[in-house]
């Protein structure tokens, strides 16, 4: 059995998002321990919350299902942060739209539904962090949430 | 009476035998205590640098002007009164 298709969704999408010109291998799958200096700028992955939806009432029914992947793109600098935050931006965006292109581990679609900004300066340096929540809807069979139908 | 506060065996330098540390700030030494403790902040670590220091020898006016404490720079991001506003805390942002 494959790992679950959220996991194929969440590999594909660091690998879609390793290697980007401002966060360039400083791509992070589901940390949850802070970032050092080291580590930014850098984007952060994870996939989140899903909704499910049964399409029919068979045995082995299909599952309607929407999942929530989020990208944060983390920033820590004296100026500009937010110039570097839209420019991190673009640049997901763009990658992104490139794997929806290839239906991403069976992914119908990755739509872009928000982006949330926040920044922070209290530290030594400002710090920014956007939040940018992609919507991937796919189905599978009850019985085999491996594999996207 | 009034009570007057004296600040002055305070924030004597270390140099003198005091405890302050000196900070170079507008061509002068300051005496301030200086600390860096750890910060995070939306998940990315840091430090809070932090100068406390008399009102006398900074105000708000200083906002934006550098400072250098330990043979390092930082710029002044804001200067925040305490208690009674005869100690000021001083928020710097480095280089």
């Amino acid at each position: 059995m494959a790992a679950h298709v959220r996991t194929q969704m969440r590999v594909a999408t660091v690998a879609a998002l390793t290697g980007l010109a401002t966060t360039g291998a400083r791509v992070f799958a589901s940390r949850v321990y802070p970032l050092q200096d080291d580590d930014l700028p850098a984007l952060r992955v994870d996939t989140n919350n899903e909704d499910v939806d049964s399409e029919s009432i068979i045995a082995n029914r299909v599952l309607d299902r929407e999942l929530q992947v989020l990208v944060q793109a983390c920033v820590k600098q004296n100026a500009t942060y937010n110039d570097t935050i839209d420019q991190i931006i673009q640049e997901v965006e763009v990658a992104l739209s490139t794997l929806a292109a290839q239906t991403m581990a069976g992914a119908k679609s990755v739509q872009l539904q928000r982006i949330e900004v926040v920044l922070a300066g209290e530290a030594e340096k400002p710090v920014a962090v956007a939040t940018m929540l992609f919507a991937v809807p796919y189905h599978t069979a009850l019985n085999a949430p491996d594999v996207a139908l | 009476m009034p009570f007057t506060e004296d600040l002055a065996a305070f924030y004597t330098l270390k140099s003198a035998g005091g405890l302050a540390d000196p900070a170079t700030h507008a061509s002068t030494t300051k005496p301030v205590f200086f600390d860096r403790a750890y910060l995070e902040q939306l998940g990315v670590a840091g430090t809070n640098p932090v100068a406390r220091a008399r009102s006398t020898d900074f105000t708000v006016a200083d906002v934006g002007s550098v400072i250098v404490i330990g043979g390092v720079s930082y710029t002044i991001k804001g200067v925040e009164p305490i208690d009674d506003g005869a100690e000021v805390l001083v928020q710097l942002e480095a280089a």
